[in-house]
C-alpha cells in the first residue's frame, strides 16, 4: 500500500476556520494582553469566552460524527513529504470544552486572585500562550506537531510556575519543572525517530494505518509499505515495537507527573493558585495522558505492562505522601499526582474510556479543589499586614473556616467528595471504572501483577483520609490563626470571596455531582462510555495485548458488584478514619497546630514523599555536580594544560626558528651575500677601472668552458 | 681567354641584375640608411630648433621602413639569399626586423619623455647613432656570410660605444672606452675564431655545404676551439656569461634609453645569430646543448645573484639583463620547433617588459642621471598608477602571473622539459632545475622597487616629470601587452607559429 495514499491531502473544509480561529484567539491573547496592562484581565477573559463558544458550537456541529482529518502539505524535502494534519473526534471535542472551559474559569478566578499583581497583563498573557500551546496538542494528528505543541506547553507551563520569579523558590521549582519535562521529552523524542525510522511519516493515522499493515516475522517488526511507487522495507528488532510505545509513554511520565520524574510537580505549587488549578491540575498534567490515548492502539502488550505498573505506583507513592502535608495546595499536587496514576494506569491496562473519564471528571473536581483552595488562600492573604506575616497556604493556621467562607466550603466539601470517591459524585463513577477494568485486566493476566491491584485499591483507602483530613483541618474547629499571631494584632474579618472567586468554584462543583453525566452510579450507563469506546489495538499479533472488548460482559458484571462494594467501604473506612483522627477536639486535630518535622520513619517517608527528592539530590545531582566538577577539572587542566602546552611548545619552537632562521637561513643568505658579494667585489675590483682584469676574466672563463668541454 | 672573360662578364652582369632585384627585398635597410643621410643633411642645414624636424624625419623613416617590412612579410615565401650570398632572408629575420623597429620606435619616445630630452635632440648624432645600431641588428639577423656577421656585429658594436660616449662626462667616457676594449677583445677572438673555419674549410659562406663538409674533416679539437671563439663574438652581443662582464658598469653611467636600446637590441640580434649558425650547424661534433646550457645557467645564476645586493636599479636591472639572456638561451637549448616559438615568445615579451621598465624607471632618474633605490622610496603613494605599472612590470620580469613574462617562461620551460623527455640529456635538466630556482631568487630583487614605491616612508621630494598624464598614457601602453597576452596569448603565438626558419 503507497503511504501516498493513506496520507492524502484532503480537500478544503470550512472546519479549518473554526480551527484556526481555536488556535488563533488564545495566540492572539498572548500577544495583546502583555500590552494592555491594565484591561488585560478582561480582553483575556473575552477573548476565551469566545473560544469556548467556538469549541461550543464545534462540539454541536460535530458530535455525532465519526471524526474529521484535515490535512495539508506543510513542506517537503526532496521525496520526502511533511504534512500537518488536524483531527476533529468527540475526544478532541470534549478536550476542547474542558480545557476551555476550565481555562475561562480560571481567568475569570484570576480577575480577582491577580488584581493587585503589578505583573497581571504578563500574567494574563501567559495564560494566553497556554491555552493555545495546549489546544495545539488537542487538536493536531501528528507526532510532530504534537511535539511542538507539547513543547510549547512545557514552556508556558515553566514561565507560569516562575511567575513570581523574585522568588528563589518559584524559579527554581520553574527549573525544576522543565529540566524534568526535557528528561521525559528526550523519551518522546526517541519513540518519534523510532516511529519515523520505521514508517517514515509522523501522521498519526498514517502511523496507525502502517502498523496494522506491519508485521512480526522471527522476531522482527517488519513494515512493508510503497513510497512514491518505490517498494519499502524497514525491518526492526520486535522489540523497538515496545521501545516506541515506552519511549512515547517516558514523554506522558514528565508532563503527566508519573513515577520516577513525578517530583517536579509538588514545587510547582509556587507559581499562582489558579496557575495550579490551570495546568497542574486539569489540564496540562492531563495532556500526557491524552497523548498516550492519541497512541494508545499502537502500544504493545509490553509497554501497556510498563504503563499499568508506573501508573499504579505513582498513584499509591503520592497518596501516602498526601498523607501527612502541612501545605494545602502540597495536598492537592499529591493527590493529583496520585489522581494522574490512576489514569495512566487505566491506559496501562487497556481502560482507554475509564481513563479518559477520569481524567474529565479530575480535571472538574479537582481545578474546583484548587480554585476553593485558591480562595481560602487569597482571603487568608487579606488578612495579612505589614505586621503580621504568616504561610497562607499552611493548614496550621486554618481550621473552622467553615464559619467563614460557607459557600466556599460547600464548594471544597462537593469536590473533595468526587476525589474521595464517594458515590453520587463523578470521581466515584470514574474511578470505580478504572478499578473494574483494572481487576478484569489483572485476573486475566494473573500472577504478580496482583500487587497493582492491592495498590489501587489502597489509594482509594488513602484518598478518602487524607481528603477528608484536609477538610477536618481546614474546616473544621476553631480558627487557629488569631492563637499563632500576636495577640495585640486585630485581624480583619475573613469573609467568602466575591463573585469572581464564587462562580468558578461553584460551576466546577457542580460539574463535580455525578448527575451529570447520567442518572446511573455505573460508570457504562453514563454518555461519556456511549461516545469514547475503547478501540481496538493496531499492533501485529503476537505482540498486541489482550482487549478488554474481548472479554464477556457478564464478566464484568460478576465483578462489578464486588469491586464497588469494596472502593465504597474503603473510602468509607478512610473517611471515618480521618473523622476519628481529625475531627474537632480529636488528638491529632489538637495537637495539629505544634506538629514541625514529622517524627517516625513511615511519617518521614510520606512527608519527604519516599525521599525521592532528596535520593535525587544526594545521587543523580550529587553525581552530576561531579561530574561536572570532573569535567570542569578536566577541563581547566587537562584541556587547558593541554593547550598552554601547545602554546607554550608553539613559543618554544618559536625560538627555535628564530634561531634556525637567524643562524641557518639568515646564514645561509649571509653566505650567499657573502658569496655573491666576494663575487661581486671580484668584479668590481675589475670594473673598477681595470678593464685589463675584465678581459682577463673573459678570456680566462672562456678558457676554462674549453678546457672543460673538451676533456 | 676572350670567353672566359666574356664569361665573367655574363657571370658579373647576372650578378648585377640580381643584385637590382635584391633591393626590393633590402629595401627597409635602403631606407634606414636614407633616412640616416637625412639627419645628417637636416643637421647640417639647420643651425637651430632642429629637434622637431629631427624627430619628423626619424620617424617617417621607422613608419617607411616598417610599411616595406610588412609588404616583405606579406610576399616572402621562401628563403631569399640575397647579395650573392652574403645575407640571407627568411620570415624569421623579416620579424625581428618588426621587432627592432618597434624597439627603435619606443626608444625615440623615451628620449623624447626624458628629463634632458634637449640632449637627445639638439643635434642629429643620436639619432643617426641609433640608425646605424638598428641597420647593423638588421643585417646581423640576415647574415649568412662570416664576413658580414663580423661587419654587422662591429657595426652594432661602434654604433653602442658611440651612443655610450655621447654623454660628455667622465663616467661616460669611461664607460664607453670599457666597453670599446671588451667590445675589441671579443671581435678580435671572434674574428679569429672565423680564421680558423675559414682555414678548414675555404669559405666563408657558412650556409654552405662546402663550408660544413669542410668542417667534418677538422679533428674535434682546433674545431671545437674554433666554433667557441666564433661563438664568443655573439656571446658578447647577447650579453651572457662570460662577456656579460661589461654590462653593469655601462648600464649605470648611459642615459636610460640609450640603455633600454642596448640592452633590447643587440642582445635579440645576438640570439638570432646564435640561432642561425647552431641550426646550420647541427652537427655531430658540437654539443651546443650543453654548451649554451652551460653559458645559460652560469648567466642566470650570476645575472640573478648579483642583481640581489646592487642599490641602483640601472645597474640591478643589468645585472637582470644578464640573467634573462640566460632565459632567452633556453629556448633555444630545447632545439624544437616548440622551443623555437617560445624562444621567440619570450624575445617579444622581453622586448616590451625590458622597454616598460626602464620607461618607468627613468620617471625617477636624478639629475645626474642615476636611480638608486632611494628615489622609489615612498612614491607609490603619490604615483599610485605608475606604482601599479611598475609592480605588473616586474612581476612580469620575475615570470609570474598575471602577466605575459610567465606565459614567456612557462612556453620556454615547457619546451625545455619535453626536449628533457626525449631525449634525457643531463644538462636540460640542469638547466630547468637552475632556471626555476632563479626564478624564485630574481622575485626578491624584482620586487624590491614596489617594496620600497608602497613600504618605505619618502625622504625627500623628488619631482617627477612634468605632465605625468603622457607618461602615465604610454606606461600603461607599454604594460598592456603584457596582461593581455597573459590572458589571450594565441593570437601572438599564431603569428610566431607560422614563421617560417628556413635560412
Amino acid at each position: 500500500m503507497d503511504i501516498n495514499d493513506i496520507i492524502i491531502v484532503t480537500d478544503f473544509n470550512p472546519l479549518i476556520f473554526w480551527i484556526l480561529a481555536l488556535l488563533g484567539i488564545p495566540l492572539l491573547s498572548f500577544f495583546t494582553a502583555t500590552f494592555l496592562k491594565k484591561n488585560a484581565p478582561l480582553w483575556a477573559s473575552t477573548l476565551l469566552f469566545a473560544n469556548l463558544l467556538v469549541a461550543i458550537y464545534l462540539a454541536i456541529e460535530y458530535w455525532g460524527t465519526q471524526g474529521v482529518t484535515i490535512r495539508g502539505d506543510w513542506f517537503g524535502i526532496g521525496d520526502t513529504r511533511f504534512t500537518y494534519s488536524f483531527f476533529i473526534d468527540q475526544l478532541a471535542l470534549i478536550m476542547l470544552l474542558v480545557v476551555n472551559f476550565i481555562a475561562l474559569l480560571v481567568h475569570f478566578f484570576s480577575i480577582e486572585y491577580m488584581r493587585h499583581d503589578a505583573q497581571k497583563a504578563r500574567y494574563f498573557g501567559l495564560l494566553g500562550l497556554f491555552t493555545f500551546s495546549m489546544l495545539g496538542i488537542v487538536l493536531f494528528n501528528d507526532l510532530l506537531f504534537i511535539f511542538i505543541f507539547w513543547e510549547l506547553v512545557g514552556l508556558s507551563s515553566y514561565l507560569l510556575i516562575g511567575f513570581w520569579f523574585e522568588k528563589k523558590s518559584a524559579s527554581l521549582a520553574a527549573n525544576k519543572a522543565f529540566i524534568m519535562n526535557r528528561i521525559g521529552d528526550l523519551g518522546f523524542l526517541t519513540g518519534l525517530m523510532i516511529l519515523y525510522a520505521q514508517f517514515q511519516t509522523f501522521d498519526l493515522e498514517g502511523i496507525k494505518s502502517l502498523t496494522i499493515l506491519s508485521s512480526i516475522e522471527d522476531g522482527n517488526w517488519i513494515a512493508e509499505y510503497f513510497k512514491n511507487g518505490e517498494l519499502v522495507r524497514n525491518s526492526l528488532d520486535g522489540r523497538w515495537l515496545s521501545a516506541a510505545g515506552i519511549a512515547l509513554f517516558c514523554g506522558a511520565v514528565g508532563k503527566s507527573a508519573q513515577f520516577p520524574l513525578q517530583v517536579w510537580l509538588p514545587d510547582a505549587m509556587e507559581g499562582p493558585t489558579p496557575v495550579s488549578a490551570l495546568i497542574h491540575a486539569a489540564t496540562m498534567v492531563a495532556a500526557g495522558v491524552f497523548m498516550i490515548a492519541r497512541i494508545f492502539v499502537i502500544l504493545d502488550a509490553q509497554a501497556l505492562e510498563v504503563i499499568a505498573v508506573v501508573g499504579a505506583i505513582t498513584a499509591f507513592m503520592a497518596a501516602v505522601a498526601a498523607l501527612s502535608q502541612f501545605d494545602i495546595k502540597k495536598v492537592l499536587a499529591y493527590s493529583t499526582i496520585s489522581q494522574l496514576g490512576y489514569m495512566v494506569l487505566a491506559m496501562g491496562v487497556g481502560a482507554y474510556t475509564a481513563g479518559l473519564f477520569h481524567l474529565v471528571t479530575h480535571a472538574m473536581f479537582k481545578a474546583g479543589l484548587f480554585l476553593s483552595a485558591g480562595t481560602i488562600i487569597h482571603q487568608l492573604h487579606q488578612l495579612e499586614t505589614e505586621e503580621t506575616r504568616f504561610d497562607t497556604q499552611d493548614m496550621r493556621v486554618m481550621g473552622g473556616l467553615r464559619k467563614f467562607m460557607p459557600f466556599t466550603f460547600f464548594c471544597f466539601l462537593i469536590c473533595a467528595l468526587a476525589l474521595a470517591g464517594i458515590p453520587g459524585f463523578t470521581g466515584f463513577l470514574s474511578k470505580d471504572a478504572i478499578l473494574l477494568d483494572t481487576a478484569v485486566w489483572i485476573d486475566e493476566k494473573g500472577g504478580g501483577f496482583y500487587f497493582i491491584e492491592v495498590l489501587a485499591f489502597a489509594t482509594v483507602l488513602l484518598t478518602a483520609f487524607y481528603t477528608f483530613r484536609m477538610i477536618f483541618l481546614v474546616f473544621t474547629g476553631t480558627f487557629r490563626l488569631p492563637n499563632l499571631v500576636d495577640k495585640s494584632v486585630t485581624l480583619k474579618p475573613l469573609k467568602d470571596g466575591n463573585i469572581f472567586l464564587k462562580l468558578p468554584a461553584v460551576l466546577l462543583a457542580i460539574g463535580s455531582f455525578s448527575l451529570v453525566f447520567g442518572l446511573s452510579f455505573k460508570a457504562e450507563d453514563t454518555w461519556f462510555y456511549q461516545v469514547i469506546q475503547n478501540p481496538i489495538f493496531l499492533v501485529p499479533e503476537p505482540y498486541a495485548a489482550f482487549n478488554l472488548i474481548d472479554i464477556p460482559l457478564e464478566y464484568f458484571e460478576f465483578l462489578h458488584a464486588r469491586v464497588v462494594t469494596i472502593s465504597i467501604i474503603l473510602a468509607l473506612a478512610g473517611l471515618v478514619t480521618a473523622f476519628l483522627m481529625y475531627r474537632p477536639g480529636a488528638r491529632f486535630a489538637t495537637s495539629f497546630p505544634e506538629k514541625r518535622e514529622p517524627i517516625g520513619f513511615f511519617r518521614q517517608i510520606s512527608f519527604y514523599h519516599w525521599y525521592q527528592n532528596a535520593l535525587y539530590e544526594k545521587v543523580i545531582l550529587k553525581f552530576i555536580l561531579m561530574m561536572s566538577r570532573w569535567l570542569a577539572w578536566f577541563d581547566e587542566k587537562v584541556l587547558d594544560g593541554f593547550v598552554n602546552m601547545i602554546a607554550k611548545l608553539q613559543v618554544v619552537i618559536a625560538h627555535l626558528v628564530a634561531w634556525f632562521d637567524k643562524n641557518i637561513v639568515d646564514g645561509f643568505v649571509h653566505l650567499t651575500t657573502y658569496t655573491t658579494g666576494k663575487v661581486g667585489q671580484m668584479t668590481r675590483s675589475i670594473q673598477s677601472g681595470n678593464v685589463q682584469g675584465y678581459i682577463m676574466a673573459a678570456m680566462a672563463f672562456l678558457i676554462l668552458m674549453l678546457i672543460w668541454l673538451l676533456f | 681567354m676572350i670567353l672566359a672573360q666574356s664569361n665573367m662578364l655574363e657571370g658579373l652582369k647576372d650578378q648585377l641584375q640580381h643584385l637590382t632585384a635584391d633591393i626590393f627585398w633590402l629595401a627597409p635597410e635602403v631606407t634606414l640608411v636614407i633616412t640616416l643621410v637625412l639627419l645628417l643633411t637636416y643637421d647640417l642645414i639647420f643651425r637651430q630648433n632642429k629637434s622637431v624636424g629631427i624627430v619628423a624625419i626619424a620617424i617617417a623613416g621607422l613608419a617607411f621602413s616598417t610599411l616595406l617590412l610588412i609588404s616583405n612579410w606579406s610576399e616572402l615565401l621562401v628563403t631569399n639569399s640575397l647579395m650573392g650570398g652574403l645575407l640571407r632572408l627568411d620570415q624569421g629575420a623579416v620579424f625581428f626586423k618588426l621587432l627592432f623597429v618597434v624597439g627603435a620606435l619606443l626608444a625615440i619616445v623615451m628620449m623624447q619623455r626624458h628629463r634632458k630630452k634637449d640632449f637627445f635632440f639638439h643635434s642629429s648624432e643620436p639619432l643617426v647613432l641609433v640608425f646605424g645600431l638598428l641597420l647593423g641588428v638588421f643585417l646581423m639577423t640576415m647574415a649568412a656570410n662570416l664576413l658580414m656577421v663580423y661587419v654587422s656585429v662591429e657595426l652594432v658594436s661602434i654604433c653602442s660605444y658611440l651612443l655610450i660616449g655621447l654623454y660628455k662626462k667622465k663616467s661616460n667616457s669611461e664607460a664607453a672606452i670599457k666597453y670599446l676594449l671588451f667590445g675589441a677583445v671579443a671581435s678580435a677572438v671572434m674574428i679569429y675564431g672565423m680564421s680558423w673555419l675559414y682555414g678548414f674549410t675555404g669559405t666563408l659562406d657558412f650556409t654552405s655545404v662546402q663550408f660544413v663538409n669542410g668542417l667534418y674533416l677538422v679533428p674535434i679539437l682546433p674545431l671545437s676551439i674554433a666554433l667557441v671563439m666564433t661563438m664568443a663574438g655573439f656571446v658578447f652581443k647577447l650579453g651572457a656569461f662570460p662577456f656579460h662582464i661589461w654590462s653593469p658598469d655601462v648600464y649605470e653611467a648611459t642615459p636610460t634609453p640609450f640603455v633600454a636600446l642596448l640592452s633590447a637590441l643587440p642582445k635579440l640580434a645576438g640570439l638570432t645569430l646564435i640561432f642561425r649558425f647552431v641550426q646550420v650547424l647541427d652537427l655531430d661534433f658540437a654539443n651546443w646543448q650543453l654548451w649554451l646550457g652551460i653559458i645559460a645557467i652560469a648567466s642566470m645564476t650570476i645575472g640573478n645573484f648579483s642583481a640581489l645586493w646592487q642599490k641602483d636599479a640601472k645597474r640591478m636591472l643589468a645585472y637582470s639583463s644578464i640573467a634573462q639572456a640566460g632565459f632567452l638561451l633556453v629556448g633555444l637549448i630545447a632545439f624544437s620547433e616548440s622551443g623555437e616559438t617560445a624562444a621567440l615568445f619570450y624575445g617579444v615579451i622581453y622586448l616590451i617588459m625590458n622597454f616598460a621598465v626602464f620607461f618607468l624607471i627613468q620617471l625617477f632618474e636624478n639629475k645626474e642621471g642615476r636611480i638608486p633605490f632611494d628615489n622609489f622610496r615612498g612614491k607609490g603613494n603619490q604615483e599610485p598608477w605608475i606604482g601599479a605599472l611598475l609592480l605588473i612590470v616586474m612581476i612580469s620580469l620575475t615570470g609570474l602571473p598575471p602577466t605575459a613574462g610567465f606565459n614567456g617562461k612557462l612556453f620556454v620551460f615547457s619546451a625545455l622539459w619535453e626536449s628533457w623527455n626525449s631525449n634525457g640529456q643531463d644538462i636540460l635538466l640542469w638547466v630547468f632545475i637552475f632556471g626555476l630556482l632563479n626564478t624564485v631568487v630574481s622575485l626578491f630583487y624584482y620586487l624590491k622597487i614596489p617594496y620600497f614605491m608602497f613600504v618605505k616612508r619618502p625622504v625627500d621630494e623628488l619631482s617627477l616629470n612634468n605632465k605625468p598624464q603622457i607618461d602615465r598614457i604610454w606606461g600603461t601602453i607599454l604594460v598592456c601587452p603584457l596582461l593581455i597576452w597573459f590572458f589571450k596569448s594565441d593570437g601572438l603565438l599564431n603569428i610566431l607559429n607560422s614563421i617560417n626558419f628556413v635560412f
